[in-house]
């Protein structure tokens, strides 16, 4: 039951991580949060004051009287808000908050269902996000580790400088503008692609059609994303292959006689995967942050537009809650990949399930 | 190490660093863009930073134009946006305490398209505070005349505009002189959507008012701008008209008549000190964490190391845009934030270099006779660790750029000043790749994968001398 242990370990390291980066936020947050319930309050006794005349005819008589009234009402709303309470009382009970995934009310904006509930609105705009991410990087493995082999064998080759070259260039290309990029070739010109959303309006009335008409739409995100991010995938792929070629296994199993193509891809591919995982962590997250901004240039309404959105309506709950999910889903991924390792490494594997193979 | 010696190894390392071709590529993109930071003022209008937001600023440009080289792949000639200046200037009293100032300007058309709008601009004094009345004469190559403008100008600032094209009198004028050649239907046709440009700059026969049947008219057209002036002592000068037309400048202008060169140009500035500092400070705190860390040891090593992993698994683009969100980024703000989260970079590397280096029998007899901890780290640990520095803060120069870019894209950056980021915000919310407005999104993200990659075309150089066991590309 190692690998168990070892989820459980690696979880309980990422809430101890996202509880620091809560915590930061938070006290970021606090200044700001501060103002607009302050100012909000403000409001709040101004309209108790004229909803009720007979009280406001009585109060307007005598100034102080009417400056105790609004003075205990401030106080009594301050201490309803919480904001009576000293600093790191607020800031630990809003990390609480968010951990429980208590986001509360949106001042601004709406779901789709109409809801102005935070957690409906980023549930709405999670899946998404994760759907474009991750076809992104399916198709990314495959290319990569196709490519990658491809330039191991033949170290040297065209292929082999053209893909590290590559790899150098899309390592300082915006994704977002990239993105730009491709909806001026493909929708704008050659009007291939759909510029921009996850449906047409109206959307096609059959589940067929429907699905189709989102894989449509999903295509030309997804280009981008791959077009970025490949390059890098196939130049660690091939840098690790490279390494294993040379150790003695790979010449004992040529010794044998067994087929070249059984070489690489069973043999060689098998021992350079778990490194190849533990390279490709960082640049995992670097371009799903990549993936979350180019959702604006696609108009795609996952958690990047959603950013997107809140920031023009500078909408705090929402921003704080889509902060919060982000964070999860990185690390949510960064979890994922420890666990692919995990399974990947023999190392791990055996001594989880004892000696059994 | 005397000067000399410092010389001489660095006509060493130049010799190395002459046989890698890329990194040659990256030095020669590097110098040119900080030619690019530099002369910013002096090929650039020097205020175009600081008044980038300021949409009065860039009044007299034309809207949404393409770079004037485009003429060079068009076959129709698309006009130029044209500033008509110089006037040939007659001053004369008319009748008691009023003075007629006549303007003639003479402009050579020979476009297949017409300009798209007059704009009327001048200087002006006006010891009676009344502004002066202002008549428009416009003489076309056939002959015919159309008086434009018959107005009493309300600008009583120092310099006044008065955009002729959209005047009502003007587009009247305009109407009534096509009435004369065009047909009823297509008069109807061009309905709410007439433009009173196309007619005056085409031949006059059916067809005139509208944009597929229109034929241009070249040739001399001279336009009389006449001002009466209520007091002797007014003064109006530097007369000049624009004629807005759709090719501007090396990049165009976008849909706020800002012109994308000097953004870019400018821009240059903001990525160059954003992107070295950052690297070069955050690369030097990661290694001074990196080796008090192996140099503390025990328990201290560990401490400083499981703060380094939680650092480095905290997901930094949210929690950036929260922080920019609420403090209002400047440069040397950005500078910080992002050096927050930058320094775990190279600090890992760093400690296990420092620390082979620790157990190293040259430091246990430094130690012996008597040498102290900081002198350790200066003389043997610090001259070793400093090459893979060097590397490293080239490397994750892109890395900043790409950072501080997005989230200028996202709107949270320096707001006091233009950069490669903001214009492409601007670019979104026009929605200019929808509308193709090309000029406006190409050149900065070039420029900022450009300037990625002289620094990763650099650093990976620089790798492969410093570490020629790595020796890959």
């Amino acid at each position: 039951m190692r690998i168990l242990n070892y989820l459980v370990m690696r979880l309980f390291y990422a809430l101890v991580v996202l509880t620091v980066a809560l915590l930061i936020s938070a006290i970021v947050f606090n200044k700001l949060s501060d103002q607009q319930l302050r100012s909000l309050i403000r409001e709040l006794v101004k309209a108790e004051l004229q909803q009720n005349p007979e009280l406001l005819r009585t109060l307007q008589k005598n100034r102080t009287a009417l400056k105790v009234w609004m003075d205990e009402r401030t106080k009594i709303y301050l201490s309803q808000y919480g904001l009576d309470k000293p600093f790191w009382y607020r800031v630990f009970k809003r990390v609480y908050q968010q951990l429980k995934l208590d986001f509360g009310k949106s001042s601004t904006m709406i779901s789709a269902g109409g809801s102005s509930d935070v957690s409906k609105i980023i549930l709405e705009a999670l899946p998404r996000t994760v759907l474009l991410f991750t076809t992104g990087t399916i198709f990314v493995i495959l290319i990569g580790l196709f490519l990658g082999l491809k330039a191991a064998q033949s170290a040297g080759s065209m292929l082999d400088k053209s893909i590290s070259i590559f790899a150098l260039v899309s390592y300082s290309l915006p994704m977002w503008w990239t993105g730009m990029l491709f909806i001026i070739i493909f929708a704008y010109y050659l009007k291939i692609f759909p510029s921009g959303g996850m449906m047409s309006a109206p959307p096609p009335e059959t589940l067929l059609a429907r699905v189709a008409d989102i894989l449509y739409h999903l295509a030309l995100p997804v280009m981008t994303y791959v077009f970025v991010v490949f390059g890098g995938w196939s130049y660690t792929t091939r840098n690790v292959v490279l390494n294993q070629l040379q150790e003695d296994f790979v010449m004992a199993a040529r010794a044998k006689g067994i087929p070249e193509r059984k070489v690489l891809y069973g043999h060689v591919l098998r021992a350079s995967a778990p490194p190849i995982v533990t390279m490709i962590v960082g640049s995992l997250l670097g371009s799903l942050g990549g993936a979350m901004i180019s959702e604006i240039v696609f108009n795609w309404p996952g958690m990047g537009r959603l950013y997107w959105n809140a920031l023009s309506h500078f909408d705090i709950p929402v921003l704080m809650g889509n902060t919060t999910i982000s964070m999860m889903l990185f690390l949510g991924s960064l979890i994922f990949t420890d666990l692919v390792y995990a399974l990947l490494d023999p190392r791990v594997r055996i001594g989880a399930m004892g000696v059994r193979r | 190490m005397r000067l000399s010696d410092a010389i001489e190894s660095l006509k060493d390392f130049w010799f190395e660093y002459r046989r890698q071709r890329i990194g040659l590529v990256g030095l020669g993109l590097f110098i040119m863009f900080v030619c690019m930071a530099l002369f910013a003022p002096m090929v650039a209008p020097p205020e175009a930073s600081r008044k980038w937001e300021d949409i009065l600023y860039w009044k007299d440009y034309p809207r949404a134009a393409r770079p004037s080289w485009v003429k060079y792949f068009t076959s129709r000639k698309i006009p130029e946006h044209v500033i008509l200046s110089n006037p040939e200037v007659k001053r004369r009293m008319i009748g008691v305490n009023i003075v007629e100032l006549e303007n003639t300007f003479e402009y050579d058309f020979q476009y297949d398209e017409t300009h798209n709008e007059i704009v009327l601009k001048y200087d002006q004094n006006l010891s009676s505070k009344e502004p002066p009345t202002v008549l428009m004469l416009f003489q076309r190559p056939d002959g015919y005349e159309i008086e434009l403008l018959s107005i009493k100008a309300s600008e009583t600032g120092k310099t006044a505009r008065i955009r002729v094209s959209s005047d009502a009198a003007f587009i009247g004028a305009v109407k009534s002189f096509t009435r004369e050649f065009e047909s009823k239907e297509n008069l109807e046709m061009a309905g709410k959507f007439f433009n009173p440009m196309l007619p005056l700059f085409s031949k006059t026969q059916e067809g005139m008012v509208l944009s597929s049947l229109a034929e241009p008219l070249k040739g001399t057209y001279r336009i009389t701008v006449t001002f009466y002036l209520r007091d002797p002592n007014d003064v109006v000068e530097n007369v000049t008209i624009l004629l807005g037309g759709e090719l501007y400048g090396v990049l165009g202008t976008d849909v706020y008549r800002r012109d994308l060169f000097a953004g870019l140009v400018w821009g240059t500035r903001v990525s160059l000190i954003i992107g070295i500092l950052t690297s070069v400070l955050s690369v030097m705190a990661g290694v001074l964490y990196g080796v008090t860390s192996a140099y503390l040891g025990g328990y201290k090593d560990e401490i400083m190391q499981r703060i380094y992993e939680v650092v480095a698994s905290i997901p930094v683009l949210p929690i950036l845009i929260i922080i920019a969100a609420v403090y209002r980024l400047t440069i040397w703000r950005t500078i910080g934030i992002l050096m927050l989260f930058g320094w775990i970079g190279g600090s890992r590397v760093v400690r296990s270099m420092a620390y082979q280096i620790k157990e190293m029998d040259y430091v246990e007899a430094a130690r012996a006779v008597g040498a102290g901890s900081w002198w350790i780290i200066r003389k043997h640990v610090l001259p070793q660790i400093m090459p893979y520095a060097f590397a490293s803060m080239a490397l994750s120069v892109p890395g900043m750029v790409l950072l501080e870019a997005g989230l200028s894209f996202l709107g949270l950056g320096d707001l006091t000043r233009v950069t490669w980021g903001r214009i492409l915000h601007d670019a979104q919310a026009n929605a200019a790749t929808i509308n193709g407005f090309w000029w406006w999104v190409l050149p900065p993200g070039f420029a900022i994968a450009l300037l990625g990659l002289s620094f990763a075309f650099i650093g990976a150089a620089l790798n492969t001398i410093l570490f020629p066991k790595l020796r890959r590309l």
